[in-house]
Order: C-alpha cells, then structure tokens, then sequence
C-alpha cells in the first residue's frame, strides 16, 4: 500500500466529514444559510430563529458522527475476529438483542434513564454476540462465516419475534418503542453525547491500539499463535470493543443497519487489511456515511423526515448484495 | 549457528479428551533437518503442534534451552520458533512484501512502525525464498508454490534458529516440491536453521533429512540417519506395507520401492 494512497484516504474522508457536517447542520426541513451557521458559533445569545434551528441540530450532527464511526469500526472488529466479510452488529443478531433487551426495560420495569437504556443494550448485545458465536461453533468445522451468518440470521428472527410480542399489546410501549426502533439519531441532546463519548473514545483506542494484533490475527490462528499471539485474549478484547460500540449506539439511537457492514468493506477495497488504517478511516468515511444518510433523510422525507436507519438500510441493501455476489465472499 | 535445545519428555497430547500422543521424547537435533514419518493418524501432526503450542500436552513438558515453554513468554518463544502451518491464509489482496512483515510481530514494539532491522529481515526472508521480485504482487495473483514460498518468507522474517514445517509440498507437483525443498536445505546449510517438518513422501524425506522420526500409534518407534532407520523392516512396522530398499542411483540414500499386490515378480 502506497503512503501517497493512504493520505489522499484520510485528506479526501477529513474534506469528504467536513462538508457532511456543514450539510448536516444547514439542510433539513428548513434550510439554513452559511451565515446563521457562523453567527450560531459566534454568538451564543442569539435569537434568531435561524440561528436557534442551528444550535439545535448541532448535538444531532455530533451524535451522527460518533454513531457513524462507532458502527463502521465495530463493523471492522466483527469481520476481523470472526473473518467474516458479511458480519456486522445486524446481521451477526447484536442489535436484535440490544432491541429486546430495551423494550423489556421499556415494558416491565419502565426505565427512563438513558443510562438504563445503555446498560441494558450492552447486556443484550453481549449475551446475543456469545449465543450466535456458540450456535455457530457447533459442528464440523467451527464458527465458519457462512455458519456465523445463518446462526445470527436466525438468532435475529427469533429475537425480533419476541420483540413483537412483548410490543403488539402495548400500545403505549409500542409509540415509544417504534421510533427507537426505526433508528434515528434525531431526538439526541448534549447530555446523552456527554454519556456515550468516553464509551466510544474509550473503545475507539482500545480497538486502534489492537491493530497490530488484528492484523496478525488475520493470518489464520496457527501462525498467529507461532508468532506469539494471545489469540483468546485479541478476540475477546477486541469483540468487547466492538459489542461497546454498536451497543451504545443502538442504545440511543435504536439499530442502524449496514453501516457496519458496507463502510469497512468499501475502506478495505481501497487502503487494503492493515487495521491501523482501516480502523481510522473505517471511522472517518463511516461518520460521513451516518451523516450524509440523514441529512438525505431529512430532504427526501420532507415536509417531515425519513429516519436514519431507514436511509442507511436503503442505501445498505444493495451494496450487501453486491458484496455477497462477489465470488470472493466465503473468507477474509 | 544456532545452539537452541528444544527437547520433548513424556509427552501426552492430543485432541478434546484423547490423547494421540502416548508419552513422547524427542530431542530435535540441532542445526539438522529433521523429518517425521508415519502413516495417517500416527500422531505426526500432532506431535508439530504440540511443539509449536497449537496443542497443550495433557502431561509431559518441552523444553526450550532447559526452560519449559510454559515459563517463557510467547513472544520470546515466536523469537526462537517458527512455523509454516499445513494451511495458510492471507487477507485478500494483500501485498507479498507486506504479508511477509507479518512475521515481524514478535520482534515489534507496542504501535511502533517497522524498524531498519525489521526491513532488512524481510529482505532477506524474501531474498531466501526467491521472491523478491514478487514484493509488490498481490498474493491472490500467485501460484501455488509461490504462495508456499511467501509463506516460508513470512517464517523467515521471524528470524528463529528452528523452523517447523506441517506438510509444506502438499497440493504442490514435483518440481515445486523440489524447488521447496531445495531452498529450506540452502537456508539450513547457509544459517544453520534447525529444520523439522512432517513430509508424506518417504523418498523425498531420505533426500533431504539428515535425521528421521518415524511414528506409530502415537508413540516414536525408531529414530535416526535415513540409512540407519530406512528398512525393509521398519517401513512394514510404520506403514504395513512391502517394499524393497534400493539406493538411490544419485545419493546412495536408501529408496523405498512399495510393492503392490498386483506387481508380477519375475
């Protein structure tokens, strides 16, 4: 890999992330221009209607960009540990899991708190990633990534079933439950970004600080093993920085599909398997991914707004059908 | 030259509960090639990775320069012991140059980048393994015995004194088998690397080894030179089968010729 290559990536997803968040900030149900964008910055105390709208999609382009780069390196973690092209917090059930966990919490035990959300979403997304991850070890051949596939396929259906169940008869749980669930980074404050960034920051250097490992990690476990490599200990430090990620995510914004799984596929096409770079820029060109979907879901939803999830899963959909096409698919 | 002692006492391992190996001792020669024979399920593979730390023994201990290998940190382990394993995998589209850096990782410090010594290491793994050439091919555009050599490269920038090889001409035709071969011996005469492999081709083990282990039922049955252990007697014992033992017209190492029940003898 040319250095020249790896910094016009970074140069071109810093330029690519500075016009998302510029377009994330003025576009939207009422536009706003570069000026009220400005003035929002400079003076605080303004009260200006435009200036207001300003200030009150800040926090929710901040938000996006952390959702945006917390999934695609989650994405990156998933594939590597389990070499798996198609896994991702979605499809390997993670965020089916977080989603039930959630709506028990909203169900019996009423929680309000975006903290219960968190904890709870973590502890669903965990005891789903381990339950997929044995279902899919059982038999010849061990966790391969077609068997991870279908066991989480599965894991997700049924989960979501059970979602539906405990959702159908409650109607009021069902209004708070349904525009979580669609995934939207719309209703977010300063206060839940203040929550969630040491998490994220938290992970984010865990995960960079395993690039080493990870790449080692991608040589098949013998030789990772003979060039003296915990292999257990990589996996799981690196599986629980990953599940932390999406989890805190998913937990305030509900599950956002694809964005783990088309950014990290797309920044490995082009920078190559080196996890130092596919981690950063896996998390640059994901925020801007995050960003771009929602603001695309603001104009095309007019005169209301279409959610974030929705746009990823329809600007999603198709790349996963193309990367499942690709002859190549079967392992890393 | 190397002076690394590795030596295996009273070795039992194996898989899940079962144990394939029945206390094993070997003691790997230092500086040789060494080759372990046996037939399908005699506990030759098993035997590698016990040695290689894919396997923990059940009992028994191995011990690197005195010290077992469970007192040693991993790393330093990787420093002195290499392996190229029965099946490689490289990420899709890796760069031949890059995949052989890989084998740096146990030399590396903490998020440092690649150092003068880590440069020339891989210069001169992949000079070893004649592929310099092929530094900046993508590994997916190779052949299959390229492919093993970029592996062996990668085992070589390990810079270890012993280097471990689980059935490396498999999948390969002869002349790529030679052309392996050929190499690890040139690496073994010119740095002195212990050498231990797990070969199916009794002939071309007597070509190239110097020193022979043969198994059966997990248990070493007869160790030594090809001309010592290389009978019509022993290849019955390990394998069940018939032969004749010629030299070869080339060497004078001893040829194993198997008869079949369908040879007419006149």
């Amino acid at each position: 890999m040319s250095n020249k290559k790896i910094i016009l990536s970074y140069g071109l997803g810093i330029i690519i992330l500075i016009l998302a968040l510029f377009f994330s900030i003025t576009y939207g149900v009422k536009s706003v221009g570069f000026s009220d964008v400005i003035k929002a910055f400079t003076d605080s105390n303004s009260t200006d209607y435009n200036v207001n709208i300003v200030q009150a999609r800040i926090p929710r382009s901040i938000f996006g960009l952390m959702a945006g780069a917390a999934l695609s390196i989650s994405g990156v973690l998933m594939q590597s540990i389990t070499r798996n092209p198609i896994a991702d917090p979605s499809i390997l059930g993670v965020n089916t899991g977080a989603s039930l966990f959630i709506v028990i919490g909203i169900t019996f035990f009423n929680i309000q708190s975006k903290l219960s959300y968190i904890g709870l979403s973590f502890a669903g997304a965990v005891i789903t990633a381990l339950f997929v991850y044995k279902l899919a070890s059982a038999g010849y051949g061990g966790p391969t990534p077609i068997k991870l596939a279908i066991a989480g396929a599965a894991t997700s259906t049924a989960l979501a079933s059970f979602v539906s169940l405990i959702v159908m008869p409650n109607s009021s749980v069902m209004t708070t439950y349904r525009f979580w669930q669609i995934g939207s980074i719309g209703g977010t404050s300063f206060e839940d970004i203040k929550l969630i960034l040491p998490i994220i920051v938290i992970a984010v250097i865990v995960s960079l600080m395993l690039s080493d490992d990870l790449n080692t990690l991608l040589l098949s476990e013998d030789t990772a093993t003979s060039l003296g490599l915990n292999v257990n200990r990589t996996k799981a430090i690196a599986a629980l920085c990953g599940v932390l990620l999406c989890a805190t995510t998913t937990a305030l914004a509900g599950p956002i599909s694809f964005v783990g799984l088309m950014v990290p596929h797309i920044v490995r096409m082009i920078i190559g398997n080196d996890h130092k770079h596919l981690i950063s820029c896996s998390g640059l060109y994901g925020a801007s991914i995050l960003l771009i979907s929602d603001v695309l879901g603001r104009l095309l939803g007019r005169p209301g707004e279409l959610e974030t999830g929705i746009m990823t899963a329809i600007i999603g959909g198709p790349i996963f059908i193309i990367i499942i096409r690709k002859a190549k698919v079967q392992s890393l | 030259m190397s002076s690394n002692t590795l030596i295996a006492k009273d070795i039992k391992a194996g898989y899940g509960d079962k144990n394939i190996l029945e206390s094993v001792n070997i003691h790997i020669p230092e500086n040789k090639i060494s080759v372990i024979l046996g037939s399908n399920g005699s506990g030759k593979s098993t035997m590698l990775k016990t040695f290689c730390r894919l396997i923990c023994p059940t009992a028994g201990v191995i011990t690197l320069n005195d010290k077992s290998l469970s007192c040693i940190r991993s790393k330093d382990i990787a420093k002195a012991i290499g392996l190229l394993p029965q099946t490689s995998i490289a990420p899709e589209g890796i760069k031949v140059a890059e995949l052989v850096s890989r084998g740096r990782y146990p030399h590396r410090k903490f998020m440092s980048p690649l150092t003068k010594e880590d440069y020339i290491a891989i210069e001169q793994a992949m000079d070893a393994m004649k592929i310099t050439e092929l530094a900046d091919a993508s590994i997916d555009e190779l052949s299959g015995g390229q492919r093993q050599r970029v592996f062996i490269a990668l085992a070589l920038a390990q810079e270890t004194d012993i280097l471990f090889l689980d059935e490396p001409t498999t999948y390969l035709d002869i002349a790529y088998q030679i052309e392996i071969l050929d190499l690890l011996k040139e690496l073994n005469k010119k740095r002195g690397t212990t050498i231990v492999m797990v070969l199916h081709d009794i002939n071309l083990s007597t070509k190239y080894a110097d020193y022979l282990f043969a198994m059966k039922k997990g248990r070493l049955i007869k160790e030594g030179t090809p001309n010592e252990i290389i009978t019509e007697e022993t290849i019955k014992e390990i394998y069940g089968i018939n032969s004749v033992i010629v030299p070869d017209p080339i060497s004078n190492n001893p040829l194993v010729v198997p008869i079949s029940s369908h040879d007419v003898t006149n």
